[in-house]
C-alpha cells in the first residue's frame, strides 16, 4: 500500500529507488550500516521527511509553548471570553476566556505523551509474548496465540471505556489499558519472524557454539524483528492518540480542567453547533488530524526505508 | 467444506469463553455489586452481620470464584443478563430497545461504504498514476487520519449552524408528526450526517484495500493471457480481475462491520442518536455495570461472529484453498 501511494505521488521517486545513485553504486560502494542506509532511504520519501519535521516542531511547541506564552491554560479571564482567532489569541478563546492556543499546546503534551507511552507498553508486551511464543513453539505458542485471538476479539473502545470508568481516568490507567489492548499485532509480527528463523543455520550455529536461549533470542533473533516492530510501533502511536482523543471526547478520558485535544473538542460541541464558534472545535481537531497524518507518513517512510528486500544495494 | 465450517465455528467457542472470563473478572472489580448498600456502614446501617451473611449466601457471594463464574455464565446462556442499576430494567431488554437505531446507522454506513469504495478502488487501480488515482489515494490517506468526532463537529458547523440545511440531533423531529413520505424525508435528513461520518473512515480504508487487491490481480499472468487472447481491457477487468480481487476484499469487508458498530459509539454520542453505543457511554457515566457488561459481550460476540464469517467466506471464494 505504502509503496503504491508513494509511486503515485512521485513517479520519479521510483527511478531513484531502483537505481539509488545512478551508476555510482556499480563501483566500489563503501559499506553502510543498517541505520545510515535506512536514513538514506527515508530521506527520499519527501512527505515522510516533512512529516518528521512537523512532528519535531509539534513536540518542541508542546514542550516550550506553555512556558513561553503569556497565558495559563487554566486561567479564567471573563473579559476575553468567546473571542475568535486574533493576534493576541491565534486560536481564539473559550467561554471562560482561556487562551485556546496555550490549551491546545498543554493538551498536546498529554496526547503525545499518551501516544508514546502506550506504544512503549504495547511493544514491551508484544515483543515478549511474540518472542516466547515463536521461540518456545508447541504448547506455549498455542496458548499465547489463543490469548492473542481473545484480545483481538475484544471491542477495544468498549473495553477501554469500561476499565477507565472502573478504575478512574488517571494518566497511568489510560496508558496502561490502551497498551494492554494494542500489543497483539506486535506479538504476531515477532512470533512470525521467530518461527521462520528458529531453524535457520545461523541460529543452529549459535546454539552449537553453546549460546544460551536468552543469548540466542536477544542477540540473534530479536534484531531481525527490529524493522517491522519499529514500523508497527510508529503506526501504533497514531492509533493510540486517536483512541485517547475519542475517549476524552466521550467524556470518559482525562477530566477537566486538564485540557486534551479530545476533551477540548467535547467542551466545544455546544459552542460550535449552537453559537457557531468554529475555532473552538477546529483547532484541537486539526492538531489530532495533523499528528495522525504525520505519524502515518513517517510510518510509511520507515516501512519503505527498513524493508529488508531493499537493503544491500 | 461444511466440515471446515463446523470446526471453525467450534473454535470460536473457547474465544467466547475467554472473553466471558475477562468480562467476569472485570465485573468482580466493580465497586458495589448487589450488596453495596447493605454493606455500606454509612448507609442505612440497619443490617446486622448475621443478615448480611444470609444475603451473601443467598446471592452465592461466598462460593468459590469458579462457581460464581459458572453461575453467571449459566444465567447469561439462559438469557438472564441482570438488571440495570439505573432503571431496574432487564439488561437484555434495554439493549434490544437501542439496537435498531445502531443497526440502521451501521447498515446504511456499510452500504455507502460499498457503493463508494468499490468503484473508486477499481477505477483507481485500473488507471494507476492517473489524476483520478492520485486524488483518490490522497483522499483515502487523509480519510484514515481524520478523527470522526472532529469531522462530525465540522459538519455540524457547516450544515447545521451556517447553512441550516440539516438537523443536528436524533433520528427524527419529535415536535412534528410526519406521515408517509414526509416521515421518510425527515428520517433521511437526520441520517445524512451521521451516516456520512461513519462511512467516511471505512470508505477510506476499504478503497485502499480494493485498489491494492486490484493492482495485485492486474499484474497476474492470467490477466496478460486474457488481454493476449484479444479481450478488451474492460472485458478482461470485468470477467477476470474483479472476481479474483474480490477474495481478499470480502474478508476485509466482513471485518469492517464490527468496526462500524464500534465506531457508532462516537457518532451516536455526537448526534444524540439513541443507539447501543450511546447507551454504553451513558451507562459508563452512571456506572451502570450490568448494562456495560451486556453491551461489551454483544460487541465481542459480533467481532467473533464476523471473524468467523470472514474466514468461511474466504475458504468458499478461493478454490485454491482446500480445507478438510
Amino acid at each position: 500500500m505504502s509503496k503504491t501511494i508513494k509511486r503515485t505521488r512521485d513517479a520519479s521517486a521510483v527511478a531513484t529507488a531502483v537505481w539509488p545513485d545512478g551508476a555510482a553504486t556499480l563501483g566500489a560502494a563503501a559499506p553502510r550500516s543498517l541505520w545510515s542506509d535506512a536514513w538514506r532511504q527515508f530521506r527520499r520519501h519527501r512527505l515522510a521527511l516533512i512529516s518528521l519535521a512537523v512532528l519535531a516542531l509539534m513536540g518542541l511547541a508542546v514542550i516550550i509553548g506553555p512556558e513561553v506564552l503569556p497565558y495559563d491554560p487554566e486561567r479564567i479571564d471573563f473579559a476575553a471570553k468567546n473571542q475568535p482567532p486574533s493576534l493576541a489569541h491565534p486560536m481564539g478563546t473559550d467561554e471562560l476566556g482561556r487562551d485556546q492556543l496555550v490549551r491546545v499546546l498543554d493538551g498536546g503534551r498529554i496526547s503525545l505523551a499518551v501516544g508514546l507511552a502506550v506504544v512503549v507498553i504495547a511493544m514491551t508486551i508484544g515483543v515478549a509474548v511474540g518472542a516466547i511464543a515463536g521461540y518456545a513453539g508447541g504448547l506455549a505458542d498455542n496458548a499465547l496465540m489463543r490469548l492473542v485471538d481473545t484480545f483481538y476479539s475484544m471491542p477495544s473502545l468498549f473495553v477501554i471505556i469500561l476499565v477507565v470508568t472502573l478504575v478512574g481516568p488517571r494518566f497511568a490507567t489510560i496508558v496502561l489499558v490502551l497498551g494492554l489492548l494494542r500489543w497483539m499485532t506486535m506479538a504476531r509480527l515477532v512470533r512470525g519472524t521467530f518461527l521462520s528463523l528458529r531453524e535457520k543455520e545461523f541460529v543452529e550455529a549459535a546454539r552449537s557454539l553453546g549460546a544460551s536461549h536468552v543469548r540466542i533470542v536477544v542477540r540473534h533473533l530479536l534484531p531481525n524483528t527490529l524493522s517491522p516492530v519499529i514500523v508497527a510501533a510508529t503506526l501504533g502511536i497514531a492509533g493510540a492518540i486517536l483512541t485517547e482523543s475519542a475517549l476524552s471526547f466521550l467524556g470518559v478520558g482525562f477530566q477537566p480542567p486538564q485540557a486534551t485535544w479530545g476533551r477540548m473538542l467535547q467542551e466545544a460541541q455546544r459552542a460550535v453547533v449552537n453559537d457557531g464558534q468554529w475555532w473552538r472545535g477546529f483547532f484541537p481537531g486539526l492538531m489530532i488530524f495533523l499528528t495522525i497524518l504525520a505519524v502515518n507518513f513517517v510510518g510509511d517512510g520507515l516501512r519503505d526505508a527498513l524493508d529488508p528486500r531493499r537493503f544491500g544495494r | 467444506m461444511s466440515h471446515y465450517v463446523i470446526r471453525r465455528a467450534l473454535q470460536a467457542i473457547p474465544l467466547l469463553i475467554g472473553i466471558s472470563v475477562i468480562v467476569f473478572v472485570l465485573l468482580q472489580m466493580t465497586p458495589g455489586g448487589p450488596l453495596a448498600i447493605a454493606e455500606n456502614p454509612g448507609g442505612s446501617g440497619r443490617v446486622t452481620q448475621e443478615q448480611l451473611e444470609r444475603l451473601r449466601a443467598k446471592y452465592g457471594l461466598d462460593d468459590p470464584l469458579y462457581m460464581r463464574y459458572l453461575h453467571w455464565a449459566g444465567d447469561l446462556v439462559r438469557g438472564d443478563w441482570g438488571t440495570s442499576f439505573n432503571t431496574g430494567q432487564p439488561v437484555l431488554a434495554m439493549i434490544g430497545e437501542r439496537i435498531p437505531a445502531t443497526l440502521l446507522l451501521t447498515g446504511l454506513a456499510f452500504l455507502v461504504t460499498l457503493i463508494l469504495a468499490f468503484p473508486i478502488g477499481i477505477i483507481s487501480a485500473a488507471r494507476q498514476y492517473s489524476l483520478f488515482d492520485y486524488i483518490a489515494t490522497t483522499a483515502a490517506f487523509l480519510g484514515i487520519a481524520v478523527p470522526s468526532f472532529w469531522l462530525a463537529l465540522m459538519f455540524l458547523y457547516v450544515f447545521t449552524f451556517s447553512l441550516g440545511w440539516l438537523p443536528a440531533v436524533g433520528l427524527g423531529d419529535p415536535r412534528q408528526q410526519y406521515e408517509g413520505f414526509a416521515a421518510v424525508v425527515d428520517r433521511a435528513r437526520h441520517l445524512i450526517m451521521p451516516v456520512s461520518v461513519l462511512a467516511l473512515v471505512s470508505t477510506a480504508s476499504l478503497t485502499r484495500y480494493v485498489r491494492a487487491a486490484m493492482l495485485d490481480v492486474l499484474g497476474q499472468d492470467y490477466m496478460r493471457t486474457a488481454r493476449g487472447k484479444g479481450l478488451t481491457e474492460r472485458a478482461a477487468l470485468m470477467r477476470h480481475a474483479l472476481k479474483n480481487a474480490a477474495i481478499p476484499v470480502v474478508t476485509i469487508l466482513a471485518l469492517e462491520i464490527p468496526d462500524l458498530f464500534i465506531g457508532s459509539v462516537i457518532v451516536e454520542s455526537i448526534f444524540a442518536i439513541s443507539g447501543m453505543g450511546r447507551l454504553f457511554v451513558e451507562s459508563a457515566d452512571l456506572r451502570d455495570y450490568p448494562v456495560l457488561m451486556g453491551i461489551l459481550l454483544i460487541a465481542s460476540f459480533l467481532v467473533i461472529l464476523f471473524n468467523l464469517i470472514a474466514d468461511i467466506l474466504y475458504s468458499r471464494l478461493d478454490p485454491r484453498i482446500r480445507y478438510r
